[in-house]
């Protein structure tokens, strides 16, 4: 049976697939399930966009020191840009530090993680990278290592351990869950390289022992006792090392416009200054988390490390640093009649507490294009294609119309799609197609049978693309049989499958 | 790194820019994301019995990854991390099925395309109790052992290979198969 059943799966999963393309990825709201809506409110992803798509969150940061007696009134840019760098998989910054919690990795790890066991797991220790790394074992799956996960070796090689202080926002490594990405403890050498070790243990409380290969030579070596300094485990792709605590003592500021466009960018500044009587080091470099929460309650968010050479190495007592960065304001929803509400922007480094301050995001009204007349269906439907389009937090499409109608009439009702400032150009070329749904409103019937259309859009009457901020109308005409059954029902219609309608209720009568 | 003056108050200001970074995030996601959608489809539209909610659990599971595309494209398999958010979401989406089922129906538009044998596979597969149908496709569609699927699912693997045992034999009886019920 096991050959037939693998068969029979994979035909029918290649049927009910055929032609599957992804569609533009977007955002599941909280709210999703509420009754009468649809399954899920899309949201932005400003993240995923088809290259193109959306304007992203930008962090063009710049960084300025600045006396608290001599505020800055412009900036002047200097040299080539740099990047910031969060450290792809596999490049590991010891001069990093640390991730603020609200960027944890996967925004925290599944629950009921089995514990790691010895027999899942491989490590080795490169001396010359000066990195600890444990894996799991081909074909083994995620579990959850020790607390105390460190390294022992043999002497005269001593092995010090370091632990993350307690600082106010401490770094949210999770380097205890272990996946196919493995985890990484920063392991630094120092001291004599005459006798090497070629194998160290990796332990920890309940997990027991396992060897760890070692392989490589240290960069450098000393003249003192052999000494191997391990950090923290951290997940290879976010940076590790130890937060320093008196970054607590560091007070953020936000600079914001007092108003901004939806879907626009716009520029701010955080104030980094020490009101101590110490200097606070600036080194490592601390990471950065920003974020945006638009009036809407969708929001993005990145996080970074701070230009490490741009960075002053300390903050002197009531010293400031500036940073400049570019947000893009690009989660409205696409109001048919403008709007506006207030948005969130929120900013931290690890160790230190965030800043949060409102900004006011303006929507405009949409430019209104000519309708597009209605076609009837004739022959088959395009094949989907892939739109680079965010709905943004809101259905993009309203349905315009009666609320009664007769049956054995023609229902004419217009489909009217916003695209909302900030996204991108939906191209009406090559031809997409649209989907109608027309059913018995819920409770109506238990299992009512919808009826489905499927035509293409008219694009003989459309323009080649509908801009961001602006609106048009499909026109659209659908005949009730006249021996539909009087009561409430619910239309849906959807541009190219995934651009989709709210619910149009109405009701057909006699 | 910048010039700095020892007197605070003549200190020069000093910026620079960093240049965007998210450009280098998007494109390896965009992908990623076209490439694994159609095979990641597969067993979420057999798991869901319905290609409408496999793609909403597909979309909310690629939302997550997205999120944090830098830590999850450094995965080995980020695919695999995608396809266990979705199978596990598939309960929700389920639990809310349960519920609005009681009101009407969902749309199933893309039934039509199915053949009469893939029908009956679909109707037998949606008479399984959703933790039966995970594992059965798990299992029989990718192949993946008991002792994988009880760790996707977090559960014990004697419950998986119940579950296992007693799909099978659910679906043979109703496709009318030969019945091995030894779990491999």
């Amino acid at each position: 049976m096991t050959d037939q059943l693998h068969e029979l799966l994979e035909r029918t999963a290649d049927e009910w697939t055929a032609g599957a393309v992804a569609p533009p990825l977007q955002m599941p709201s909280p709210s999703a399930d509420a009754p009468g809506q649809r399954r899920l409110l899309r949201r932005a992803a400003p993240l995923l966009a088809a290259a193109a798509v959306v304007a992203v969150v930008a962090p063009i940061v710049l960084l300025g020191q600045r006396d608290s007696a001599h505020h800055p009134t412009s900036f002047i840019q200097v040299g080539s840009p740099v990047a910031i760098e969060r450290g792809p998989a596999g490049q590991f910054r010891r001069d990093d530090a640390g991730l603020p919690a609200a960027r944890r990795p996967h925004g925290g790890r599944p629950p009921n993680l089995p514990s790691c066991t010895v027999a899942g797991l491989t490590a080795a220790l490169d001396l010359s990278e000066g990195i600890m790394r444990i894996d799991l074992r081909p074909g083994g799956t995620s579990c959850l290592l020790p607390e105390d996960v460190h390294i022992e070796a043999a002497a005269p090689l001593r092995i010090v351990t370091q632990h993350q202080p307690d600082v106010v926002n401490p770094p949210e490594f999770d380097g205890r869950w272990l996946a196919g990405g493995g985890i990484e403890l920063n392991a630094a050498w120092t001291g004599d390289c005459a006798a090497l070790p070629t194998q160290v243990e990796v332990t920890g409380t309940e997990l027991g022992s396992f060897e760890a290969a070692v392989r490589g030579r240290p960069a450098t070596c000393g003249a003192g006792a052999a000494r191997l300094l391990v950090g923290p485990a951290h997940p290879t792709e976010n940076p590790g090392g130890i937060v320093p605590t008196d970054r607590s003592g560091l007070t953020l500021e936000l600079d914001l416009p007092a108003e901004v466009d939806n879907g626009g960018p716009f520029d701010y500044r955080v104030t980094i200054a020490n009101p101590m009587a110490e200097p606070i080091s600036l080194r490592p470099c601390p990471t950065f988390a920003a974020s945006y929460t638009g009036p809407t309650g969708a929001g993005h968010g990145t996080s970074g490390r701070l230009p490490c050479d741009a960075l002053p190495a300390e903050l002197a007592s009531h010293e400031e640093v500036v940073i400049a960065m570019t947000e893009t304001a690009d989660n409205g929803a696409p109001h048919q009649n403008g709007g506006s509400g207030d948005g969130t922007v929120t900013w931290q480094i690890a160790g230190t507490m965030a800043a949060s301050a409102p900004v006011h995001v303006v929507q405009h009204a949409p430019k209104v294009l000519p309708p597009v007349p209605y076609a009837a269906p004739s022959g088959p439907p395009p094949a989907p294609v892939a739109f680079p389009f965010q709905s943004n937090g809101a259905f993009p499409i309203v349905i315009e119309g009666p609320t009664t109608v007769r049956s054995g009439e023609t229902l004419r009702y217009r489909a009217v799609f916003t695209n909302p400032d900030g996204g991108t150009s939906v191209a009406l070329q090559p031809c997409p197609g649209w989907i109608e749904t027309f059913v018995v409103a819920p409770k109506a019937a238990a299992n009512p049978t919808p009826d489905v259309r499927k035509g293409a859009v008219n694009c003989a009457h459309a323009p080649a693309q509908i801009a961001p901020g602006e609106s048009i109308a499909f026109e659209m005409e659908l005949a009730i049989p006249a021996d539909t059954a009087p009561g409430p029902y619910q239309l849906f219609w959807q541009l190219n499958r995934g651009i989709d309608s709210e619910p149009f209720d109405l009701d057909v009568t006699r | 790194m910048a010039p700095r003056s020892g007197n605070r108050t003549a200190r020069p200001d000093v910026y620079l820019a960093a240049e965007r970074k998210q450009p280098a995030v998007v494109t390896p996601f965009a992908e990623f994301y076209a490439a694994a959608w159609p095979r990641l489809l597969r067993p979420m539209v057999l798991i869901t019995a319905d290609r409408g909610d496999a793609e909403d659990v597909l979309q909310e599971a690629f939302a997550k990854a997205a999120r944090d595309w830098a830590v999850i494209g450094g995965l080995d398999e980020p695919a695999a991390w995608v396809r266990r958010v979705a199978v596990n979401a598939a309960i929700d989406i389920h639990r809310r099925r349960v519920r609005q089922r009681a009101a009407y129906r969902r749309v199933a538009v893309d039934e039509t395309q199915l053949s009469d044998l893939s029908l009956e596979v679909a109707d037998a597969l949606r008479s399984l109790a959703l933790p039966e149908r995970q594992v059965v496709v798990l299992h029989h569609l990718l192949s993946m052992t008991v002792i994988d699927i009880a760790a996707e699912l977090s559960r014990p693997t004697g419950t998986v290979k119940a579950q296992l045992v007693r799909g099978r034999r659910q679906l043979a009886e109703r496709l009318r198969m030969d019945l091995e019920v030894e779990p491999s």
